[in-house]
């Protein structure tokens, strides 16, 4: 009896022991982990040697696996990438193993990927989607300088030296960039019926727009709101958080901000800025007037354009303006629409980074890799096969040469030509102006470079804090954009802001930045 | 006296009456919603009657079927399987960790317990499924990972273990092997647990997506449920950060709200006609382990 007794405790502390070493085991696996992904176990030093694109013929196959998210799966997507793979393994004697994700699985999974080290080839990266700057830290992507000027010379000479730069992390480029739209300021939209109806011309706002010009759009809400009490302004604090004259650093939704103006690059509390204060009051204004029909919409959570199709804005300030925008925003909202930018442009580098392609440290083929990103930026053809799917039957050309939905359309239609490749390369779609990627990479060109180019906010020390924040943002923005909040419940909202740890971010940010600037 | 007897009876029924209801309402508004029109369930909301009867929200998700047949026929084919060989092994062990004479009971008792509350961390059992064991992509990752779920092998050692011993004694007397002990009279005096313990893994299987969210790419190899998850978790991907993404996202392509509802309910049309069949066993299945001698 005695002897059991004794058996049982030890093996009670036998347990207790293996508990707590497992604990320990796994939280050494963890680190290792990552101490595993950062150390370049498998790459391969890029081929020496031929500077000029090797004939198809002396390569020898390939299969390159690529991650990437997006409106997947298509009914008819094997199809098309077998035609891609035709011309694919033609070009550079390769063949792509396509890992299509959808939208809302691929963080995670490629999280999982790169984690237990798993060879790919590429993954899409950016600061929205399989965290850019996360992933460099932690070493899981090549850097691509070298591949880019011996392997894809033409894109890489295609691409502005200065977007190239707010890729750069510690000096390397870690991201190849889906050259798409980057200069940001919102859009702001309203059906052609309307506008014409009321005499109001879209483009006579065009730019002008911020927290103290808002009134420039009053004269023709009011005019509309005589007629059509149903309607509403829609003004989103997500959507036009880039109209401000300051960058954002972490998102809309949680503190620290530089001015486009400021030379120092200090950080502050935007929420506490008189800019914003004087939004606050403007919404404030207008609900008062009841531009907003904020009674109706604050049981939702957010607007969408369900809302537009059933007649219910006059007006949105809100996604972003590019170039060709209207004929997006007529297709969402059922009828004509017409479009300006709501104020001047700027070139940021979440707009840079937002869409990338990365070369995995687990890949045996980088030098492939690459010319697979070359081949897909330079060639229209195949870029359109993967885009849009096979011609005449997923899709169309019109007489003058515009993209027009085929017959099979609903067989592959992924809608994210940013995803693929360069999107200048897309056919331009019918109702859409001709020149419109002369016209978006004008604006790109145009845009005023932030002075923080090429700096990333790394969130990661600051996690808790921005968790914190923006749950406050989350429970405060809804009653500041339809104007229901007063200045009370607007100091209250600072008050929480700053409980949550507003001022850490702030100065984890600042440091970051100082950082940054003494190593450029 | 009669009023007395019947008050709380009333009581009783009207609040399972009432429990009944929200179980049915949801299902009634979600077919509704499914047969309605699209463009009037956005100006006046959902109703419990269809607005503007019609099929095509059907129409459009069984545009291309085949997608939705392949998910529905590995679904089924997991689902069986996986159960079959699940019931035979949870049975097994249950039944070795309820005979009061095995050796090693409390040992195997505490390594099964023990896998219920420690396991080896995502990212390590990512490693070995993909890399050592070479699962990935087949449809054993979806049937292996389940078969053996402590917490059913648990429930059913408590149920078997009301079997008296007597009988298997006076088996062994007879000359009965073990294993004819086991399948011949364990095994159909357990019936009641066992199809209990079969709903639950049946369940188990047919509601999975983690799985295949993990380790399946090959789009014939995706069962229904990760197809049904999928969508959702993309639509609210999409609604939730478009503001985050870059421009030219053209939300119009999200599946209106009547397909998604058509969807739900081609997914979760099977398991409502499976529920009635097991019924007759799932409330005596339903003490089980309730009373433990």
């Amino acid at each position: 009896m005695v002897k059991r007794l004794k058996l049982y405790k030890s093996g009670i502390i036998a347990t207790i022991f293996i508990l707590m070493f497992s604990l320990v085991i796994g939280a050494c696996g963890n680190s290792n982990n990552k101490a595993g992904v950062s150390s370049p176990e498998t790459t391969t030093p890029p081929a020496e040697g031929s500077s000029s694109p090797t004939p198809a013929a002396d390569l020898p196959p390939v299969t390159l696996s690529w991650y990437f998210p997006g409106n997947f799966p298509q009914p008819e997507q094997d199809k098309v990438f077998t035609e891609v793979n035709k011309i694919v393994k033609e070009k550079i004697n390769a063949t792509i193993d396509f890992k299509p994700i959808s939208f809302g699985d691929y963080d995670q999974k490629i999280k999982v990927i790169i984690a237990s080290g798993e060879a790919y080839d590429i993954a899409f990266t950016s600061n929205w989607l399989n965290n850019y700057t996360q992933n460099v830290a932690k070493g899981a992507f090549l850097p691509l300088d070298e591949l880019l000027e011996k392997y894809a010379p033409k894109s890489f000479a295609a691409i502005p030296a200065n977007f190239w730069d707010a890729t750069r992390v510690n000096g390397n480029i870690y991201g190849y960039i889906n050259y798409q739209i980057s200069a940001r300021t919102p859009d702001v939209a309203t059906s052609k019926a309307l506008a014409d109806k009321y005499g109001f011309d879209v483009n006579s706002i065009s730019g002008k727009l911020s927290p103290d010009t808002m009134n420039l759009l009053e004269p023709y809400i009011q005019a509309v709101k005589k007629d059509h009490p149903e309607k509403a302004l829609i003004s989103q604090l997500s959507q036009i958080y880039e109209m401000f004259s300051f960058e954002s650093l972490a998102g809309f939704n949680v503190p620290g901000a530089v001015s486009y103006n400021d030379d120092t690059l200090t950080v502050f509390n935007q929420f506490e800025s008189d800019e914003y204060k004087k939004l606050a009051a403007v919404l404030r204004d207008w609900n008062a007037k009841g531009y907003l029909n904020s009674k109706e919409r604050i049981s939702k959570k957010q607007d969408d354009w369900a809302d537009a199709k059933a007649g219910k804005w006059i007006m949105v300030i809100g996604g972003a303006y590019k170039p060709g925008v209207a004929s997006l925003n007529s297709e969402l909202g059922g009828e004509p629409y017409v479009s300006a930018p709501a104020s001047k442009p700027y070139l940021t580098t979440g707009g840079i980074v937002a869409t990338m392609q990365a070369i995995s440290r687990s890949s045996k083929n980088p030098e492939r890799a690459m010319m697979l990103l070359e081949l897909l930026n330079t060639d229209k053809d195949l870029f359109n096969l993967l885009n849009f799917g096979i011609k005449d039957d997923h899709f169309g050309l019109n007489a003058e040469g515009l993209m027009v939905p085929g017959p099979n359309q609903q067989g592959y239609n992924p809608q994210v030509p940013w995803m693929f490749a360069s999107n200048f390369l897309a056919n331009v779609q019918e109702g859409m102006p001709k020149t419109v990627w002369e016209d978006t990479i004008k604006m790109n060109e145009d845009a005023e470079p932030s002075k923080l180019l090429g700096f990333s906010f790394d969130a990661e020390p600051v996690k808790g804090e921005i968790g914190k924040t923006s749950a406050v943002f989350g429970e405060f923005y809804r009653g500041i954009e339809l104007g229901v909040i007063n200045e009370t419940k607007y100091n209250e909202f600072l008050s929480k802001m700053k409980d949550a740890g507003a001022d850490k971010i702030i100065a984890e940010m600042q440091k970051q930045i100082d950082a940054w600037k003494t190593s450029k | 006296m009669s009023f007395r007897r019947t008050l709380p009876q009333i009581l009783i029924h009207l609040l399972l009456i009432l429990f009944g209801i929200s179980c049915i309402i949801p299902l009634i508004s979600i077919i509704s919603i499914s047969l309605s029109d699209e463009n009037s369930i956005i100006q006046n909301g959902y109703s419990f009657v269809p607005q503007g009867f019609n099929f095509s929200s059907y129409a459009y998700v069984l545009y291309k079927p085949l997608q939705l047949l392949s998910a529905l026929k590995t679904s089924l084919i997991v689902s069986i399987v996986g159960t079959l060989i699940s019931l035979i092994i949870t049975a097994g062990i249950a039944y070795v960790l309820s005979r009061e004479d095995y050796k090693y009971k409390s040992s195997l008792s505490f390594y099964v317990f023990f896998t219920m509350l420690f396991n080896g961390g995502l990212v390590p059992t990512y490693m070995l499924i993909s890399k050592y064991l070479h699962l990935k992509n087949t449809i054993w990752v979806l049937i292996l990972p389940y078969l053996a779920i402590p917490w059913f092998i648990l429930l059913l050692r408590s149920f078997m273990q009301k079997i008296p011993h007597s009988i298997i004694e006076s088996c062994m007397i007879d000359g009965a092997s073990e294993l004819r002990i086991f399948f011949k009279i364990i095994l159909p005096l357990a019936k009641p647990g066992l199809a209990t313990i079969g709903l639950f893994i049946v369940l188990q299987y047919w509601n999975d997506w983690w799985l295949s969210l993990l380790y399946i790419e090959k789009e014939s190899l995706v069962p229904l449920q990760y197809m049904l998850y999928r969508m959702i978790n993309n639509i609210e991907f999409l609604t939730s950060s478009t503001n985050a993404m870059p421009p030219g996202m053209n939300t119009s392509i999200i599946p209106a709200e009547t397909a998604r509802m058509a969807m739900a309910i081609l997914a979760a049309g099977p398991m409502l006609v499976v529920f009635p069949f097991f019924q007759k066993y799932f409330v005596k299945g339903l003490t089980v382990g309730a009373v433990k001698g």
